[in-house]
Parts: C-alpha cells; sequence; structure tokens
C-alpha cells in the first residue's frame, strides 16, 4: 500500500488490517476486518490530500505549540 | 423567585450571591431541583452530586456570613464532561471501561478553579465514548438529547455539556474540544462556546482523546458567562506540560468595547460549501451585524482537516491500543472499528500530516496579518435526527458522523481560538452556529464579537423546554 494510495484494493486492504493488527496484538477474524477497511480507506482518500501537498524536507512537523 | 434561580445567568446568580439577596443554597437547591424535573427526559447527567453541591452551597453561605468576600461565581452551578476527574467518582470518558477505573483521588485543575470562584458542582456529564464522537450518541449511557427538540443531537462529544446548559439544569458546563466538541454541541443547541487557543487552559486531571488537539473550554448561555467563567479558569498549572507559558489576560474588562477598527472577513473556499444553505445564511447574517464585508481563503483548510482526522484515528488509536487488545467487546463499536483502524496507520501518513499541519498553521497566520477575525458556519447542518447515519450536503450523501465537523476540524487543527454563536434565523425552530476565529491568544476579541452580536439580538440562547413538560 503506497503513501495515500486510495485505490489499494479490498484484499490488499484486508490483508494489511490483518497483519498491521497483529503485530499491535489484536487478532481480528474477517467479519471484524470488514469495517476496520472501511474506515482505513477513508483515512486513505485523506492521506491521498496529504501526500499532493508540497512540504519540504528540512520543514518541521507541527510540534505542540506555544507562542 | 427562588424557583426560577436555575434560569439566571452566571453573572446575575453571582451578583445576587455575593450581595446577599440570594443564598447559594437557595441556587444549589433551584439547580437540583431543574435537574429533578428534566434530566429523565434529557439524559445530560450521569452523575448528579448533590451532596457535595449543598455542601458548597453551605461553605459559601458561611463564608459569606462571616464577613469575607465571595469569588467572582459564588453560587454559580456548573457540571462537567465525565471526562474531567471528581474526587470520588471514577472519570468515565463516555465509556463502559472507565466504571472499572478507581475513583479520582483529586478534582481535574478546571473543577478547582471554578471552585476556588465559589461556583457550585452539580454533576458530570454524558458524553461521546473516549470523546470520539460529533453525534451526543453514547452506546452506553444513551444519547443526550437536544433541549430545543428533544428527538434530535444535542452534537458531540460534550453532548451532556450543551444538553444541560440549554435547558438550564447548569449554568455553565465545561467541556473538551478535539476536533470540534465544543463548537458542534454549541451549533445544535443554541449555546455560546469557546474553545481556547490550544494551550492556554491546563487539561490536568482530565482523560486525555488527542493530546496534540485537545483544547478545554466552557459551554453558556452568554458571552458575557463565558467571559467571567474563562477568566477564572485560566493560570499556569506545571501539571499540564503542554501548557503554553502565558500569563492570565482577563477578557471580562473589555468584552463590551465594542470592535471599531476591528477588521472581519467571512472565510470562503472550503467553507463556502458542502453545508446546507442555513449554515451560509447564519454565517451571512452574522457578518452582516458585524459589518464584514469581505471574504478570504484559507487554503489549506481541506488539508488541515485531512491531517486533523489523521492525527486523531492515529492518536487516539495508539491511547486505546491496551484497551482494544484485552476489552474490545466493551467499545462502541463504531468508535472501537475507527480506533483499529487508527492504531494501524502507516507512520508516513502521521507524520507528513504533522508536517501539513505546521504548513497550514502558518498560512491561517497569514491571514491575520489582513483581518483580525474571520466567520465561518460551525456546523454543516442543524441538527439531526438521534440515529440518522446518513444526511445530504450539495447533493451528495455522506456519512453522519464524521461530517459533521468537516467546518470546526481545521481550525482546532491550528490552535486557533473560536467562539460559537447561536444563531436562530426567521421560522426555524433549531438554532445553529457561527464560529468566530481570531489569531493565537485573542480569546478577547472573540468573546467581543460574540457580546456584539448578542447586544445586537443576532445571536442569542434561550432555555428549551424540552423534555420538561
Amino acid at each position: 500500500m503506497n503513501s495515500g494510495d486510495a485505490t489499494c484494493d479490498d484484499d490488499k486492504m484486508d490483508a494489511f488490517a490483518a497483519a498491521a493488527a497483529e503485530l499491535i496484538g489484536l487478532t481480528l477474524d474477517q467479519d471484524e476486518r470488514v469495517p476496520v477497511v472501511a474506515h482505513l480507506k477513508i483515512a486513505a482518500k485523506m492521506a491521498a490530500l496529504i501526500d499532493a501537498a508540497h512540504v519540504e524536507d528540512e520543514d518541521e512537523p507541527a510540534s505542540v505549540y506555544s507562542l | 423567585m427562588s424557583d426560577d434561580l436555575w434560569a439566571l445567568s452566571c453573572a446575575d446568580v453571582a451578583a445576587r450571591v455575593r450581595a446577599g439577596r440570594t443564598s447559594a443554597a437557595e441556587v444549589a437547591d433551584s439547580a437540583l431541583s431543574r435537574i429533578a424535573a428534566v434530566d429523565g427526559a434529557l439524559n445530560a447527567f450521569t452523575l448528579v452530586t448533590a451532596e457535595r453541591a449543598r455542601a458548597s452551597a453551605a461553605r459559601i453561605d458561611a463564608k459569606r456570613a462571616a464577613g469575607a468576600e465571595l469569588g467572582p461565581l459564588a453560587g454559580v452551578p456548573f457540571a462537567v464532561k465525565n471526562l474531567f476527574d471528581v474526587e470520588g467518582a471514577p472519570t468515565l470518558a463516555g465509556s463502559k471501561i472507565n466504571r472499572d477505573r478507581q475513583p479520582a483521588e483529586r478534582d481535574a485543575t478546571l473543577v478547582q478553579r471554578l471552585e476556588a470562584a465559589d461556583a457550585i458542582l452539580v454533576g458530570c456529564l454524558n458524553m461521546g465514548e473516549y470523546a470520539y464522537d460529533f453525534t451526543g450518541e453514547n452506546a452506553h449511557d444513551g444519547a443526550s438529547r437536544n433541549p430545543h427538540d428533544a428527538t434530535r443531537m444535542s452534537g458531540g462529544s460534550s453532548g451532556g455539556s450543551a444538553t444541560a446548559v440549554a435547558s438550564g439544569m447548569a449554568s455553565v458546563a465545561l467541556a473538551s474540544d478535539t476536533n470540534g466538541s465544543i463548537r458542534v454541541p454549541s451549533s445544535f443547541c443554541g449555546l455560546f462556546g469557546l474553545k481556547p487557543t490550544y494551550g492556554r487552559l491546563s487539561r490536568a486531571g482530565t482523560f486525555p482523546f488527542v493530546a496534540s488537539l485537545d483544547h478545554l473550554g466552557p459551554i453558556a448561555r452568554s458571552p458575557e458567562d463565558l467571559a467571567l467563567v474563562y477568566d477564572a479558569l485560566q493560570g499556569q498549572d506545571p501539571a499540564d506540560h503542554a501548557q503554553a507559558h502565558r500569563a492570565i489576560e482577563p477578557t471580562l474588562p473589555s468584552l463590551k468595547e465594542g470592535l471599531d477598527s476591528v477588521r472581519i472577513a467571512t472565510l470562503d473556499g472550503w467553507f463556502a460549501k458542502g453545508a446546507e444553505p442555513i449554515a451560509y445564511a447564519a454565517t451571512a447574517r452574522v457578518a452582516q451585524v458585524l459589518s464584514a464585508t469581505r471574504s478570504v481563503t484559507f487554503a489549506d483548510a481541506e488539508l488541515a482537516r485531512a491531517a486533523a482526522f489523521l492525527i486523531t484515528m492515529s492518536e487516539g488509536g495508539a491511547l486505546h491500543a491496551g484497551r482494544l487488545r484485552t476489552r474490545r467487546g466493551e467499545f462502541d463499536p463504531d468508535v472501537r472499528d475507527r480506533l483499529i483502524a487508527g492504531a494501524i496507520l502507516p507512520s508516513a501518513w502521521i507524520v507528513r500530516a504533522h508536517k501539513v499541519r505546521a504548513r497550514a498553521r502558518a498560512a491561517a497566520l497569514k491571514l491575520f496579518e489582513e483581518v483580525d477575525l474571520l466567520l465561518a458556519p460551525a456546523t454543516p447542518r442543524q441538527a439531526p435526527k438521534i440515529g440518522q447515519k446518513t444526511m445530504i450536503l450539495d447533493g451528495i450523501e455522506m456519512a453522519v458522523r464524521p461530517n459533521l465537523g468537516a467546518f470546526t476540524q481545521p481550525i482546532s487543527c491550528i490552535g486557533l481560538p473560536v467562539a460559537v454563536a447561536p444563531i436562530w434565523l426567521d421560522g426555524e425552530s433549531l438554532p445553529i452556529g457561527v464560529q468566530i476565529i481570531g489569531p493565537p491568544w485573542r480569546e478577547d476579541l472573540v468573546l467581543r464579537a460574540a457580546h456584539a452580536l448578542y447586544e445586537a439580538g443576532a445571536a442569542s440562547a434561550p432555555i428549551g423546554a424540552g423534555g420538561s413538560s
């Protein structure tokens, strides 16, 4: 799955959800993964916007800031 | 008159109690009676602290009888979203899981500050589970209901806070706002809400959601009440490491100074599409009253919203990963599934979202070189029906839950202070809110603008009768 790749197909997204959840100690069965994949798809659309935005390598991530 | 004390503003209650025209005990009894009369139908409270309220009132009355000067919130009944620690009670944060937590050993800093100003805590309030919500619905406690139409959403996640204030069960409530959780309920329930600048108020003693986005603030029925309470909430607290090093900057003294020479513009672009016409009509009404004739564009608004969306999922998912492993079945399924997805998002997305957030913030600050205040709708529509899952905006059907915050998320993502002004357009039985957005640390200015609208009769917060019959 590429960064912000909203076209990632359902099977790949499902496989990603299963493997990534397993990595953090969550075992999800097929039924449990369906809504998780739906949310991942929404997140992927948001990530696609972020991915298309111009940022420099030198840009600092926003800190928890105070002025 | 004592029967109607619950309907008074914070300012009126404090003036009466300080002058000895009304006792704090009478005010507490009136508020508790109001809660007993209407909360069964509105479902705002998860805990009523009646014994503590009566003890506080007795202390305040004794203090006055001894000749001591009372605080600026003398006798004001307040309640808090149940993510605030209240000594002796488990901090629920809208969840079933947290009912097993040990009772809080001390009050949250902001609760302590209001009591130090002689306000009276009357209870803890319903909220969306772990604050991941825009609806005011709760799978465990039921929905808090809108006092202006009990079939409608109160808004989330601080739904109980808005329901309590809009129905007169509390004069003011404390709430949190990560993506819009003060502003959405204020819009739906017709209240004035203040989301201060990120880092302004201490969050110590509250259950977190997204540390880099969490704000706390008050919801009330007038800008004067907001200013009175907000001023009492300010001040340094070493227990909150994210709090900015700012001196107390009182807002009440300048509240009535007016807006001469204040430059105000309406936000277009992202904020001018994707909503029902009434959201724009309300914003136009505010612009007219405040003589705001120009528009400006926050070009990175959509990006800021996307960044907030991803950061929220990720930080929220990480916060709850342990509970998702061990107690997954006890979450509201809608919340659980988003948290799981958030916990496994690719880190490259999140780091980039933070960079985009910084860029969006810089772009927004640039706007404030040209203007002093910005206007935008608070929500894309009035309160939906409780249980409603989808809505149609601009001809597009979309899910209700994630999209009610489309106009609030870009602003909290970059930490700007916002006051919500409740607008009742002619012929409408439900309100809708407008955001008044200021540059960092100018809570005084957003409250002045809200007050100008209140004085002009353009914004108001009548008490709802829903559930009182």
